[in-house]
């Protein structure tokens, strides 16, 4: 694992920046596990790299849905695996086919999956007070 | 006519047939298969569904005392949702039609909880301003007739449900947190903490929860554990009135200004209690007629699929074999 990056955010501009950083490096089919508590801003990250994507559709949370898919000049696929408590659920979801169809995709709650994984990025949101740390990670 | 429907688009496996604007029986896996099947139903599992349909569709035609061959059509819903709880539904009902011979309308499920308010009522008039909150979806549309709706707004992020399970999961509180929220903001003080209405003052008819979600997360963060056990029903009071108050006020400017003399809600998150009441209250005040669904119609559930298939089938509409399953399907009028 490698630490890529890391950014404190203040403000919703500050995660913008991190958006902005994100989207230069992503490629279609890249992989982005995005982890941090309810409430700590993951689905705005990915919100905000689909404005900059500009995706057809507008991103919002998948947690009642389990996948989001926005179509734009570069697909995104938005998985929240919030709602799922045993792999075995998982299998009918289709999910890794859609991994390597030319769409970034980011995942929220991946826990379930990340060992199924071989490469990926992994952000980690973290709050320090009433600030937000931005942690980029490369595995392996 | 009478229309079987049948509903997998999630959690729930449910058939109904209905008579008009008559139900004649319904069943929904969560509420009647535990006890013949024994043991949970997996809340996401489409071989659930696969096991499931064949057993509850016979029960609920042996219900209306009805067969196959008594039906006029079959009404299923074909998203959004999940594709492989979808086409479990949908499979089903392709094969009933092709057997049968009778047509077969595929349903769009937030169309079906605006139905599910219309088997409500004993009558309807247009138009209505329909507010649709549950789990997955927060909308405002237009109704201008039936099958004919202008979307006027929608959530930008969460849903208001997502928001009332979300809060409940950082307040402690069990699964699924809207009813919880809810009993335990009765005993509350709603004035205790103060939560954001988000595009409040916008008027454009959006919604956006994920801020107080944040909101309630940050709030909870700055409080010892102690506190928070003194205030929960004060917290739960405080944030299911910010969540509740955007959502009456934007739908009666709704009405307003689309110039409707009647408001409706639908969806599960319409069986909030503070939402029913302050809406009641508001359109009382503003002369506007308020059409309730029944409890029953708020959850998901297959007769409001039926109700809705009728409306198409009755005007001749059906669906042809090759129809698809389309998770992240869009509210639109008939022929649009």
């Amino acid at each position: 694992m490698k630490i890529l990056h890391q950014q404190i955010s203040r403000s919703i501009e500050d995660t913008l920046k991190f958006a902005r950083y994100l989207v230069r490096i992503l490629k279609p089919n890249d992989i982005v596990l995005l982890e941090g508590d309810l409430g700590s801003g993951k689905t705005l990250l990915v919100k905000q790299i689909c404005n900059l994507l500009k995706t057809k559709d507008e991103a919002a949370s998948p947690s009642f849905a389990i996948i989001h898919q926005y179509n734009g000049p570069t697909p995104v696929n938005h998985f929240d695996f919030y709602r799922l408590h045993d792999e075995a659920e998982l299998d009918q979801l289709g999910w890794e086919e859609m991994l390597n169809m030319g769409a970034i995709t980011f995942i929220e709650w991946s826990q379930l999956i990340e060992k199924h994984l071989s490469e990926y990025y992994k952000v980690e949101i973290k709050f320090q007070g009433g600030d937000r740390i931005f942690v980029l990670k490369k595995y392996p | 006519m009478t229309v079987l429907g049948i509903e997998t688009s999630c959690d729930e496996t449910a058939a109904a047939v209905i008579d008009e604007n008559r139900v004649l029986s319904g069943i929904i896996s969560s509420q009647e298969i535990h006890a013949r099947f024994g043991g949970v139903v997996p809340e996401l599992a489409s071989r659930a569904h696969i096991r499931l349909i064949v057993p509850i569709v016979e029960k609920t035609l042996k219900d209306a005392d009805l067969s196959l061959d008594e039906l006029q059509g079959f009404a299923v819903t074909c998203g959004p949702g999940l594709v492989g709880a979808l086409l479990v539904g949908l499979n089903f009902v392709k094969g009933l039609s092709l057997a049968t011979g009778k047509p077969f309308i595929g349903v769009n499920h937030i169309e079906g909880h605006i139905y599910g308010n219309i088997l409500s009522q004993k009558k309807v008039e247009f138009p209505i301003v329909f507010l649709i909150v549950s789990g997955g979806h927060t909308q405002l549309v237009l109704m201008e007739d039936h099958l004919k709706y202008r979307i006027l707004g929608k959530t930008r992020d969460d849903a208001v449900g997502e928001a009332f399970d979300k809060g409940a999961k950082l307040l402690g509180l069990g699964y699924p947190g809207g009813p919880m929220i809810d009993k335990l903001a009765k005993t509350g003080d709603p004035e205790f903490a103060a939560f954001p209405r988000a595009m409040m003052k916008d008027d454009k008819f959006d919604f956006s929860y994920s801020g107080l979600k944040t909101a309630l997360l940050v709030y909870l963060q700055k409080m010892s554990e102690e506190e928070k056990k003194k205030h929960l029903n004060d917290i739960c009071a405080s944030y299911q009135k910010a969540a509740v108050e955007v959502l009456v006020k934007k739908t009666v400017r709704a009405a307003k200004k689309f110039k409707a003399q009647r408001v409706a809600l639908a969806g599960g998150v319409a069986a909030n209690s503070l939402l029913r009441t302050w809406l009641g209250e508001v359109c009382q005040k503003e002369g506007l007629e308020l059409y309730l669904p029944d409890l029953k119609y708020c959850t998901d559930n297959a007769a409001m699929i039926a109700r809705a298939g009728l409306e198409y089938l009755k005007r001749g509409r059906r669906s042809e074999l090759t129809l698809n399953a389309y998770p992240a399907l869009k509210l639109k009028s008939m022929d649009e």
